[in-house]
């Protein structure tokens, strides 16, 4: 399951239940996020860049699964099954100097998936396609029901353009949160105990 | 769907049909060409979309199920076999009209759930999907605002049209890259299916 540790800010991550802990507190920090960008959307429309730069930061950093660059760090194995890109000369110059034995091309079970694997990685993707797809409906209703609104073919006293408008942002912030993140931490969450020996 | 390996016949993948709507699809270029088709008839319907000044999109709205599963997948009939068991309709000529499970209509002899490897092709299919997913979702953002720039008026205009093109594409997506991606069978085409498949 693992890129190159089974730790996380120096706490294990073997137990089944000390990832799902990690999820819950991923989650509950983005939703933290997502609220705080939903509240300030109206005076500071900007806000919502930093739910997606934390989201990011939890998707490379914590949960993994990231290609290219991001596939050095996170929990899990690059998805896209491929080496992490090669880090810059000056890096593996000073890790040259630190540890002389871990420089050079990354050990190929640190990134490689096997195949339970890329089934794992697979059935995590068709699991996280139905939840990203269906927030599509909601997005396209909510934005029907505000073209309504502001044509004034439907008049309620708590139902105003802008209100519908917050209302698709959310949905969207939401969504776009899940999709970077949701396939990994259903892998992370479904990975039985790992017994190391 | 089976291929022929010698005499051993192997499955290889989630097809449901040998046919469909009068096309062929033995071969991968087959099947390329019915993705092929019907993006193209999708691309069609959003250039006639942006360009009439309907606004009543109901009734099309209405059959988003139906058009975004035409190849199958979530919704039977289509070439690709369905993804999970569907919830079926009530028997309401039969003799038994209950709610429960043994009042509704059975299935023909055709469908049956996936299996191990079908499943595993499936999965695999929403992976690719999801991937390719991210990047559409991007462009259409940045096309949108790009237009936006120019033809805001417009565009507001469009919105829920272009928003339900791109759920058309969503629910399309991993049955089109189970079809495109398929390779040939040993043979170069299919010469058998399961029993029952047309």
């Amino acid at each position: 399951m693992t890129a190159a540790s089974y730790k996380v800010f120096g706490i294990p991550m073997e137990q089944q239940r000390a990832r799902r802990k990690l999820v819950v507190a991923v989650y509950a920090v983005l939703l933290m996020f997502c609220v705080g960008s939903i509240v300030f959307a109206r005076t500071a429309p900007i806000a919502y860049n930093w739910t997606i730069y934390v989201t990011m930061a939890a998707a490379m950093l914590v949960f993994g699964g990231v290609g290219g660059v991001g596939g050095r760090y996170g929990l899990i194995k690059p998805f896209p099954n491929k080496p992490p890109r090669p880090e810059p000369v000056m890096v593996d110059a000073i890790r040259l100097q630190l540890a002389p034995m871990t420089a050079g091309t990354p050990d190929e079970s640190s990134w490689k998936n096997d195949e339970r694997e890329l089934s794992r990685r697979d059935r995590a993707h068709y699991q996280a396609y139905q939840v990203v797809a269906s927030a599509f409906p909601v997005v396209l209703l909510l934005a029907a029901l505000g073209l309504k609104v502001a044509q004034g073919s439907l008049q309620l006293a708590w139902l105003t353009t802008t209100t519908v408008l917050q209302s698709i942002f959310a949905v969207a912030l939401l969504e776009t949160v899940l999709a970077m993140t949701l396939p990994a931490a259903i892998i992370l969450w479904n990975e039985p105990d790992i017994d190391l020996g | 769907m089976i291929w022929a390996e010698g005499a051993l016949f192997v499955e290889v993948w989630v097809l449901e049909q040998t046919q469909f709507l009068g096309m062929p699809l033995k071969t991968q270029k087959q099947r390329r060409l019915l993705v092929v088709l019907y993006y193209a008839v999708l691309f069609g319907l959003a250039v006639v979309g942006l360009w009439i000044n309907k606004r009543d999109w109901g009734p099309l709205v209405a059959q988003t199920f139906v058009v975004g599963g035409l190849l199958g997948g979530i919704r039977i009939g289509g070439p690709v076999k369905i993804y999970e068991e569907p919830i079926l309709p009530l028997d309401m000529e039969g003799a038994v009209q209950t709610l429960n499970l043994s009042g509704r209509k059975r299935f023909d002899s055709t469908w049956s759930s996936l299996d191990e490897r079908e499943r595993g092709q499936r999965d695999m299919a929403h992976y690719t999907a999801y991937r390719i997913l991210r990047w559409s979702f991007g462009l259409f953002v940045l096309g949108y605002f790009g237009v936006s720039a120019f033809a805001p008026a417009w565009l507001a205009d469009k919105t829920l049209f272009l928003l339900w093109l791109f759920l058309l594409y969503v629910l399309s997506l991993p049955q089109a890259v189970v079809l495109w991606t398929e390779p040939e069978g040993p043979a170069g085409e299919l010469v058998e299916v399961r029993a029952g498949a047309r």
